[in-house]
C-alpha cells in the first residue's frame, strides 16, 4: 500500500549504490535459448550433422536448467560462462593434441559440449545474455551464405528470435532500475510497450527482403555500369516465349522486361539466366562499396549532428595556466620542468628543494587530476591552489642575480 | 507552501551507442563484407535488416526525448545536507526515462515510465540558495541498441532556501531578560515578570524563597511572579570565513534561536546578507559528461539584517542568504548572544 505525500515531507532518499547487474526473466531466457539454439542447429545442419545441434541445444538446456535451479552457477565466479566457454574451448584444444588420438571422436564431443555446459550455467544476468546473442551472431552471419532452401526465411527468422530477444532483454534491464515513488496511490508501472519493437523488426526485415530482391533477383536488377569498366552500356530486350533468349538494343538505356526473366544478350537461353541467377547479383561490388561509403559518410554526419559539441575544458585551461606559472617559478629558482617530467613530480620536486611547502605537492595531485581526471574541480579548491601558489612564490622569493 | 517549477532549457538530443549497439553495428558490417564474397542474399538480408534494426533503435530512442519537458513541485525550504523530495511529472513522454540529478558522484537514476507525477528525492545541497537544477534524463531504443540523453535546466518560480540544519542541543541559558507588559524592560529572574512578596504557605518551592526578605521581616517569604513575560534574544552571527566551521557557525546559531522560538521568546537574527543573487547562466555540457561547473560567485554588497524571526522556516531562509563576516547588530534591549567560531557567548 503506497501513502500519499506531500512535496518537501521526507520522501524517497536519493541512493549512491551503483545499479546492481540486471537480472533476466524468464521470457528473456527462454528466447536467448532459442536463438542460440537455432543458431547451433543452423551451424551444424550446414555440416550435414543436424543431430550434433540438436544434441547442442539440449546440453545447452539442461546446463540452464541446472544453472538456474541450483547454485551450480557459482563455480564459475565472477568470470562469464561465455569467456569460461572460450577458455575451456582454447584448453581442451591444447589437450586434445596429446589426448586426441587415444580418445577419437569422443573427445570432440567434449570439445563441443563442455563450452555449452559452461556458458548455460551462467544465464541469469541480462549483459551476459546479450554477449550470448552477439556471438549466436556471429555464428549465423556465415553460415547465411549457404544455398539451401528456405535460407533466407531461416535466417530473417532467426533475426526476429533474436530482437525480440534483445527486446526482452532490454526490458529485463529496465525492471532492475530504481522506481520513485508514486505520488497517487495506486498508480502503477506502465506495460511494456511492444508496438515499436514491431514496427522495428517489421521495417528491418522488410528492409533486408527488399535489397536481397533488389540485389539478387535478376529481373530487379538495376544496370548499374561502372564508366569505363565493363564497356559500353548495353541493354537487352526479352520477348515472350522466348524465356532467357533475347536480342541487344541500341543502347539507348530502355530495358524490355518480358516474363520476369532478362538475358545479358549473350545468346544464351534460360540456362544461362539460371547460372546468372546462382553467381549472385550483378550489381557491381564497386557501386556497391561506394553506396556503402556514402551511407557510412551520412551516418556519421546525422551522428555527429546528434551529438552535442563538447565545450571548452575550462578546468584544463585552468590547469595548464597554473602549470605555467610554477615552471616559471621553477625556472627562476633553477629547477625548470622537463619535458619528461610530470606534473606532479615537478611540484613534489619542487616542494622537497626551493619552495619547501607540503601544500604545493598537494596543488600537483589537483593539477594532475584537473588535466587527466574526469572529476571537475570545483570553484573553492581553485581559488585555494592559486592561492597557495601565490603564497608560496612569495614566501620563497627567487634568488637574485648578483651584481659585477 | 509548494512552490511550482517550470523548465526553462535543455540541450539537444545526444545520442550514444551501448555495446550492443557497437556489437551489431559490426557484425552487420561484417555480414555485408561477407555478402561482397558469397553474393548470398540471405547474407545480405541479415546485413541489411540488421543495420535498418540499429538505425531505428538509434531514431526511437532520440524520438523518446525530443518532446519531452519537466516540470518539478518542490518546498520553498529545504535543509543542508538533506535530501528533499520533488514531485516530478514528464510531460510528452513516449517510453519510460530514466531521471538523475546532474552531479558527480551522480546519484542512482529513477526509471519514469508515464505522465502520472512521481516523488523523487534528489541530492542535499550545501547552504545557499538553489536558483536552478539539472538533470539528466536518458532512454533507449527498444532493443537498448543506442542511449538518447539529454540535460534538463529547471529554475524554479521562487527560490529554495537552503539553511542550516539546526544543532538540537539545549543551549545553556545565562540569566534572562525579559521585556513584556510594556512597563519594565527587565525582569529580575528569568521568564517571569516579579510581582511581590509574600510569607511562605506550605507546599510552596523551595526556590521561590526570597532570602533577603526574609532575612528583613524574620519570616519565611517568597517571590510571586505574574506568568511568562517575554523575554527577547538577539542572535549576533559571525560565519567567519568560508568553510566548515563557519556551517557549523550557522548550525548552532539556528539551534539557538530555534530553541529560544520554541521557549516562545521574542528572537531578532543578525546576520550579514548576502542576498539572493541568482548565478549567470552557464553551457549545460553534453548530458553524457561531466555536469558543469558551478559559477564563480559574484561580489555583492553586503549588509546587515537584522530581522524579528518567529518560526523556524524564517531563522534558516535568513541563515541560508548569511555572508561571511560580521554583522554590526543594532542596539537591543534584551539579551545578546554572539555566535562564531569560538562558540556562543552571552552579553
Amino acid at each position: 500500500m503506497t501513502r500519499a505525500v506531500s512535496p518537501g515531507a521526507p520522501g524517497p532518499v536519493p541512493s549512491w549504490d551503483p545499479t546492481p547487474p540486471a537480472t533476466a526473466g524468464g521470457l528473456s531466457q527462454v528466447l536467448v535459448l532459442m536463438t542460440a539454439g537455432l543458431a547451433l542447429w543452423l551451424a551444424t545442419s550446414l555440416a550435414d550433422a543436424p543431430h550434433v545441434g540438436i544434441v547442442g541445444a539440449a546440453v545447452l538446456a539442461g546446463s540452464v536448467a541446472l544453472g538456474l535451479t541450483t547454485p551450480a552457477h557459482r563455480i564459475l565466479g565472477p568470470l562469464p560462462g561465455l569467456v569460461a566457454g572460450v577458455l575451456a574451448v582454447v584448453a581442451l584444444s591444447f589437450v586434445s593434441a596429446f589426448v586426441g588420438p587415444v580418445v577419437g571422436t569422443a573427445w570432440l564431443w567434449v570439445i563441443f559440449c563442455v563450452p555449452l555446459v559452461l556458458t548455460g550455467l551462467d544465464w541469469q544476468r541480462v549483459g551476459r545474455l546479450q554477449a550470448v546473442v552477439a556471438v549466436a551472431t556471429l555464428v549465423v552471419i556465415p553460415l547465411a551464405a549457404a544455398e539451401r532452401s528456405g535460407n533466407l526465411a531461416t535466417v530473417l527468422g532467426w533475426l526476429v528470435l533474436a530482437a525480440a530477444s534483445m527486446w526482452s532483454l532490454e526490458q529485463d534491464r529496465r525492471r532492475g532500475e530504481a522506481r520513485p515513488q508514486p505520488l497517487v496511490p495506486g498508480a502503477g508501472d506502465a506495460d511494456p510497450n511492444a508496438g515499436d519493437l514491431l514496427r522495428t523488426v517489421a521495417l528491418a526485415v522488410a528492409i533486408g527482403v527488399v535489397a536481397a530482391l533488389l540485389v539478387s533477383v535478376p529481373s530487379c536488377n538495376l544496370p548499374f555500369r561502372v564508366p569505363g569498366l565493363h564497356g559500353p552500356p548495353r541493354t537487352v530486350a526479352v520477348r515472350p516465349g522466348e524465356p532467357g533468349r533475347g536480342e541487344p538494343t541500341d543502347g539507348s538505356g530502355r530495358t524490355t522486361i518480358v516474363d520476369g526473366t532478362r538475358s545479358d544478350g549473350s545468346g544464351e537461353g534460360s540456362g544461362q539466366a539460371a547460372r546468372d541467377r546462382r553467381s549472385g547479383p550483378r550489381l557491381s561490388a564497386w557501386w556497391l562499396l561506394a553506396l556503402a561509403a556514402v551511407a557510412a559518410l551520412a551516418a556519421w554526419l546525422w551522428w555527429r549532428r546528434g551529438r552535442t559539441p563538447p565545450g571548452g575544458s575550462p578546468d584544463r585551461e585552468w590547469a595548464l595556466a597554473l602549470v605555467e606559472q610554477i615552471d616559471a617559478a621553477g625556472r627562476a629558482r633553477g629547477r625548470p620542468r622537463d619535458d619528461a617530467t610530470t606534473v606532479r613530480h615537478h611540484t613534489d620536486d619542487l616542494a622537497a628543494s626551493v619552495l619547501p611547502d607540503e601544500r604545493l605537492a598537494t596543488v600537483g595531485r589537483v593539477l594532475d587530476g584537473a588535466l587527466f581526471g574526469h572529476a571537475p574541480v570545483d570553484a573553492r579548491t581553485r581559488l585555494w591552489a592559486e592561492s597557495v601558489v601565490d603564497e608560496v612564490v612569495e614566501a620563497h622569493p627567487a634568488p637574485r642575480r648578483p651584481h659585477r | 507552501m509548494a512552490a511550482a517549477t517550470r523548465e526553462e532549457s535543455a540541450t539537444r538530443v545526444a545520442v550514444r551507442m551501448r555495446p550492443s549497439g557497437v556489437w551489431l553495428l559490426v557484425l552487420s558490417g561484417l555480414a555485408l563484407l561477407f555478402w561482397l564474397g558469397s553474393r548470398a542474399e540471405a547474407q545480405l538480408a541479415l546485413a541489411m535488416a540488421s543495420f535498418t534494426a540499429v538505425l531505428l533503435d538509434s531514431r526511437v530512442a532520440q524520438r523518446s526525448l525530443a518532446r519531452l519537458s519537466l516540470s518539478l513541485h518542490g518546498p520553498t525550504d529545504a535543509l543542508a545536507g538533506e535530501p528533499v523530495a520533488w514531485v516530478l511529472t514528464a510531460h510528452g513522454i513516449r517510453r519510460p526515462v530514466t531521471v538523475t540529478a546532474a552531479m558527480r558522484p551522480q546519484p542512482r537514476r529513477v526509471l519514469v515510465a508515464d505522465e502520472q507525477p512521481v516523488l523523487v528525492g534528489l541530492p542535499a545541497t550545501s547552504r545557499g540558495m538553489v536558483h536552478r537544477l539539472l538533470l539528466d534524463v536518458t532512454a533507449t531504443g527498444p532493443l537498448g541498441l543506442f542511449e538518447a540523453g539529454r540535460r534538463y535546466r529547471v529554475t524554479p518560480v521562487a527560490p529554495v532556501f537552503v539553511g542550516p540544519p539546526a544543532i538540537p542541543d539545549e543551549p545553556d541559558w545565562p540569566p534572562l531578560r525579559a521585556v513584556g507588559f510594556g512597563f519594565t524592560e527587565t525582569a529580575p529572574v528569568g521568564d517571569e515578570l516579579f510581582r511581590s512578596i509574600r510569607p511562605y504557605i506550605r507546599g510552596d518551592e523551595r526556590r521561590r524563597i526570597h532570602w533577603a526578605s526574609t532575612a528583613r521581616h524574620g519570616q519565611l517569604m517568597v517571590r510571586e511572579s505574574d506568568g511568562v513575560g517575554m523575554v527577547a534574544l538577539q542572535v549576533v552571527v559571525d560565519l567567519g570565513p568560508a568553510g566548515p566551521a563557519a556551517e557549523w557557525v550557522a548550525s548552532a546559531a539556528a539551534g539557538v534561536a530555534e530553541a529560544a522560538l520554541r521557549r516562545g521568546w521574542l528572537v531578532q537574527l543578525v546576520t550579514l546578507d548576502g542576498g539572493s543573487v541568482e548565478p549567470p547562466l552557464t553551457p549545460l555540457g553534453s548530458p553524457f559528461g561531466a555536469p558543469p561547473l558551478p559559477p564563480a560567485p559574484q561580489p555583492v554588497p553586503l549588509q546587515t539584517a537584522s530581522t524579528r524571526v518567529r518560526t523556524p522556516a524564517m531563522v534558516r531562509r535568513q541563515l541560508a542568504t548569511a555572508a561571511h563576516g560580521a554583522p554590526v547588530p543594532p542596539p537591543f534591549p534584551g539579551l545578546v548572544c554572539h555566535v562564531d567560531g569560538r562558540g556562543v557567548t552571552w552579553r
